[in-house]
C-alpha cells in the first residue's frame, strides 16, 4: 500500500511538472507581481470577522466577544507579519474606525461591500493554476483613497475570516453518523472540531486595485490561517527601515510577531464602508465600483 | 476499503430506508407550531422564557451593531415622519411592553424585517419602490404584526425542534444531510402561514387608521416590480408563490367587508416628500453594490417623475458607464437578477456591448450637462468614458479640467493617478 501510494504521488508530482500546471491560492495583480507596483506602508482595516458556535439545538450563535478577540488578533498577527515582509503597517484605520464615527464606520462598510463584489471574481476559483495567478485585474475604486489617506499609506490590507466551533453534542452526533456511515461502507470520515477561512487581500491606495490576495481554509485556528495565507505575500525587495507606524502612543503600538493582542474588552466589533465621496459641488456622488484597474491605459 | 457482498449491501439499503422513514416522521413530529399568546393577550408572559430573553438580547445586539457601523439612514425629519406613521399602528397593549422603533436601513436590497424586541427595518431598497404612506403603513403593519404575534419566539421553538429532529434523522442517514432538506426551506423565513396572519393583522391596523385598503394593497404590485435578485432571501415577500395572489385574498377579504373601506387615506403627498432623498441614497448604494442595472432602472424610474433632474440624468451615466467599464460586474448582476448561469459566453456577451453602454453614458451626461453646466461629476464622468474608449486626449482634457475646477475633490489622487497613467 506504502509502496502504491509512493508511486502515485511521484507519478502526479511528475505529472504537474511536466505540465506546469502547478496550483496557488495565491492572486496577484500583474503590476504587483512584475515589481512595477511598489508598496511600503500598509494600512490595517479593521479585521472583518464571524465565528459561530454551532450546537445541536441549530441555536447556531455568533460569540461577538470571541469576535472581537480574534479581530484583534488578526489585526496584531497581520502587524506582525508585514513588517516581519519588510512592510511598514499602520493602525490608524482601526483606530479612527473604532472611535465611533459612524459615517467613516459607512463609509468602511461601504468599501468592504465593493470588495465583496471584487472577491467574487478573485475567488470565482479556489485555485488558480500558478501561470494565471498574476493576472487577476479587480478594483474596487476610488474609495481606497479616503482610508489611504487617513493612514498615508500605499496600500490598505483586508481580512475577512469566518470561522466556526462546535458543541461536544454536535460532535457527538458527527461521530456517531461517521461511525455508522463507517460500519455500513467502510468509509470512516474525522469531522472537524473547528476551523475557518481567511481571505486576505493587499489594495492600492490610490487605484483601488486588489494587487494581492491569498485565502487560506481548514480545521485550524485563525492566528494559523494567518500565518499560512500571509506567508505568500511577497517581501519588500528592497532594504529599509521597516516599522509599526500609528497615531497610538508608542506603548501600544509596538506590536511584534511575539507580543500578546490587546485585551479583547477593549475592542469593539469589526466594523465596515462607503464609495460616496464628496465633489466639487458639494453633492455626493457614487464612487466608481465599476472602474476596473484595466480601464487606466 | 471493505467490499460487501450484494445481499448485505441489500440488506442495508433496506435498514436505511426504514430509518430513513422514522426519521421523516420524526422531522414532521418536530414541526408543531408552539402555542404562545399574541402581545396584547392578558397572559402574554413577554421575554420571561430564556428561549426569549435569549432572542431579546440578540436582537438588541444586532440593533447595536446596525447603529455602530453606520447602517441607519438617520435624516431627523425621515426618522421622525416614520415614528409617525408606524406608532399609531402598533395595538396600545403591545406598545405598553414593548417599544417599537423605526429604522431605515441603508442597504440597497429590497427587504424590510422585525426583531422581537420591536426594531422595524425598511430597507432604502425598499422604500424606493413604494409610492405613498397607505404603502408605507401596509409594510409597518405587517412587520409590527409579527411583533405583536410573536412570529419570532414561535419560529425559534418550531426551527429549533425541527433541528433536533433533523439531527436525529441525519445521524441515522449517516451525516448525509437528506433530513436537512425540509428544514433549511423552512427555517430561512417565517411560515407562509404567519406571513398571511400578518398581511391580514398589517392591514386591519392599516384600514383601522384611516387608510384606504385599497392603496395599502397595492404594495404587494409594487413588489411584484422588484426584480428577481433585488429582493432579499428570507424576505416578507419573496417567501410568497404570488403576490398577486396575496394581494387578492386581502381585496377580498374588503369585498366582504371583513376589512373597513370606508376611508380614503393615505395616497396624499407626505411619503413624497422624502421620496428624491431615498432615490438617491438607493442609487448610490446600488451602484456600490455594483447593481448597476438596478441602479440604471432606479434612476429611470426618478426621471419618469423627474425628468428635468440633472443629477438622476448623472446617475443613468454612472450605471451605464459602469457596465461598460466592468462588463463581467454587469454580466455577474444580470446572471443574478434573472437566475441565469454566470459564464464566458454571458460575460463575452456583456463586453460586446460596452461602446453602447459608452454611448448611452456620454448621452445621459450630456443631458446631465445641458440641464446643469456647472455638474462637475458629469464632466468627470464623460472623461471617465473616453478613458474607457482609448481617447486618451479627450480623457486628458476633461479630467485635467475637472481637477482644476476644485481643489479639494476626494478623488483628486484617484483622477490625478489616471492622469499619470494617460501621460506615460
Amino acid at each position: 500500500m506504502k509502496q502504491i501510494g509512493r508511486g502515485v504521488i511521484v507519478a502526479l508530482g511528475l505529472v504537474a511538472t511536466l505540465t506546469g500546471c502547478a496550483m496557488t491560492s495565491v492572486r496577484e495583480h500583474p503590476d504587483f507581481a512584475s515589481g512595477k507596483r511598489k508598496i511600503r506602508v500598509v494600512a490595517i482595516l479593521p479585521a472583518q470577522v464571524e465565528y459561530r458556535h454551532l450546537v445541536f439545538t441549530g441555536e447556531n450563535e455568533r460569540d461577538p466577544e470571541r469576535e472581537k478577540s480574534i479581530a484583534s488578533d488578526i489585526e496584531s498577527g497581520m502587524v506582525a507579519a508585514l513588517q516581519s515582509r519588510g512592510y511598514t503597517a499602520k493602525l490608524d484605520v482601526v483606530d479612527k474606525a473604532r472611535s465611533g464615527d459612524k459615517e467613516f464606520n459607512f463609509q468602511l462598510e461601504q468599501f468592504r461591500s465593493a470588495y465583496v463584489q471584487a472577491s467574487k471574481e478573485l475567488y470565482a476559483r479556489a485555485m488558480v493554476a500558478e501561470s494565471e495567478s498574476t493576472k487577476f485585474k479587480v478594483g474596487v475604486g476610488p474609495s481606497a483613497n479616503t482610508f489611504a489617506g487617513v493612514a498615508g499609506a500605499d496600500a490598505l490590507i483586508i481580512a475577512n475570516y469566518q470561522g466556526f466551533d462546535k458543541s461536544s453534542g454536535l460532535m457527538a452526533k458527527e461521530i456517531t453518523s461517521s461511525v455508522l456511515l463507517g460500519a455500513l461502507t467502510g468509509v470512516y470520515y474525522a469531522p472537524a472540531k473547528s476551523g475557518g477561512r481567511i481571505e486576505l487581500s493587499l489594495i492600492d491606495g490610490v487605484s483601488g486595485d486588489v494587487l494581492w490576495s491569498n485565502a487560506s481554509a481548514g480545521p485550524v485556528s485563525a492566528d494559523s490561517s494567518l500565518t499560512s495565507a500571509m506567508a505568500r505575500l511577497p517581501v519588500v525587495p528592497s532594504s529599509g527601515d521597516t516599522q509599526v507606524a500609528s497615531d497610538r502612543p508608542a506603548s501600544t503600538e509596538a506590536v511584534t510577531a511575539t507580543a500578546e493582542a490587546p485585551p479583547a474588552a477593549k475592542m469593539p466589533p469589526a466594523v465596515a464602508a462607503n464609495q460616496a465621496h464628496n465633489t466639487a459641488d458639494g453633492s455626493s456622488v457614487p464612487a466608481k465600483p465599476g472602474q476596473p484597474a484595466d480601464a487606466a491605459p | 476499503m471493505r467490499q460487501h457482498s450484494p445481499p448485505r449491501l441489500a440488506a442495508a439499503i433496506v435498514s436505511c430506508l426504514r430509518l430513513l422513514s422514522l426519521s421523516l416522521l420524526a422531522v414532521s413530529a418536530g414541526c408543531a407550531t408552539p402555542d404562545i399568546p399574541s402581545l396584547t393577550s392578558a397572559d402574554a408572559h413577554f421575554g420571561q422564557s430564556e428561549e426569549e430573553k435569549n432572542l431579546l438580547v440578540r436582537a438588541d445586539e444586532l440593533d447595536r451593531e446596525l447603529d455602530s457601523k453606520g447602517m441607519l439612514l438617520e435624516t431627523p425629519a425621515l426618522v421622525s415622519y416614520l415614528q409617525s406613521v408606524g406608532q399609531p399602528l402598533v395595538p396600545k397593549e403591545a406598545a405598553q411592553r414593548v417599544r417599537f422603533r423605526f429604522h431605515v436601513l441603508r442597504s440597497p436590497v429590497s427587504n424590510a424585517f422585525a426583531l422581537p424586541n420591536g426594531s422595524i427595518y425598511l430597507t432604502v431598497g425598499l422604500l424606493a419602490h413604494l409610492d405613498n404612506e397607505a404603502e408605507l403603513a401596509q409594510v409597518m403593519g405587517h412587520e409590527i404584526s409579527h411583533v405583536v404575534l410573536r412570529h419570532g419566539i414561535k419560529s425559534y421553538e418550531t426551527n429549533r425542534s425541527r433541528i433536533i429532529t433533523a439531527h436525529i434523522a441525519d445521524m441515522f442517514l449517516f451525516g448525509t444531510s437528506l433530513a436537512y432538506l425540509p428544514y433549511v426551506a423552512s427555517v430561512a423565513s417565517f411560515s407562509r402561514e404567519q406571513e398571511e396572519e400578518a398581511d391580514v393583522a398589517g392591514l386591519r391596523s392599516v384600514a383601522a387608521r384611516g387608510y384606504s385598503p385599497d392603496e395599502a394593497i397595492r404594495v404587494f404590485e409594487r413588489i411584484q416590480e422588484v426584480k428577481g435578485g433585488e429582493a432579499a432571501e428570507g424576505s416578507w415577500y419573496s417567501s410568497h408563490p404570488s403576490n398577486a395572489q396575496r394581494a387578492e385574498v386581502l381585496r377580498e377579504m374588503v369585498r366582504k367587508g371583513e376589512i373597513p373601506a370606508t376611508r380614503s387615506r393615505g395616497a396624499g403627498p407626505a411619503y413624497r416628500e422624502y421620496a428624491a432623498l431615498i432615490a438617491e441614497e438607493n442609487i448610490r448604494l446600488k451602484l456600490n453594490a455594483r447593481q448597476y442595472e438596478l441602479a440604471l432602472d432606479a434612476a429611470t424610474r426618478s426621471l419618469t417623475e423627474h425628468p428635468d433632474s440633472a443629477l438622476y440624468h448623472f446617475y443613468k451615466g454612472e450605471a451605464y458607464r459602469s457596465m461598460g467599464d466592468d462588463p463581467k460586474g454587469a454580466a455577474r448582476e444580470h446572471s443574478w437578477i434573472y437566475g441565469k448561469s454566470y459564464n464566458d459566453a454571458l460575460v463575452a456577451e456583456f463586453e460586446g456591448r460596452r461602446n453602447a453602454f459608452y454611448q448611452s453614458a456620454e448621452k445621459a451626461y450630456q443631458q446631465a450637462l445641458a440641464l446643469d453646466s456647472h455638474m462637475l461629476v458629469a464632466q468627470r464622468g464623460l472623461g471617465l468614458v473616453n478613458l474607457g474608449r482609448g481617447e486618451y486626449d479627450a480623457a486628458r482634457e476633461r479630467l485635467s479640467a475637472y481637477l482644476a475646477q476644485n481643489k479639494t475633490l476626494s478623488d483628486r489622487e484617484y483622477i490625478t493617478n489616471l492622469l499619470k497613467g494617460i501621460n506615460k
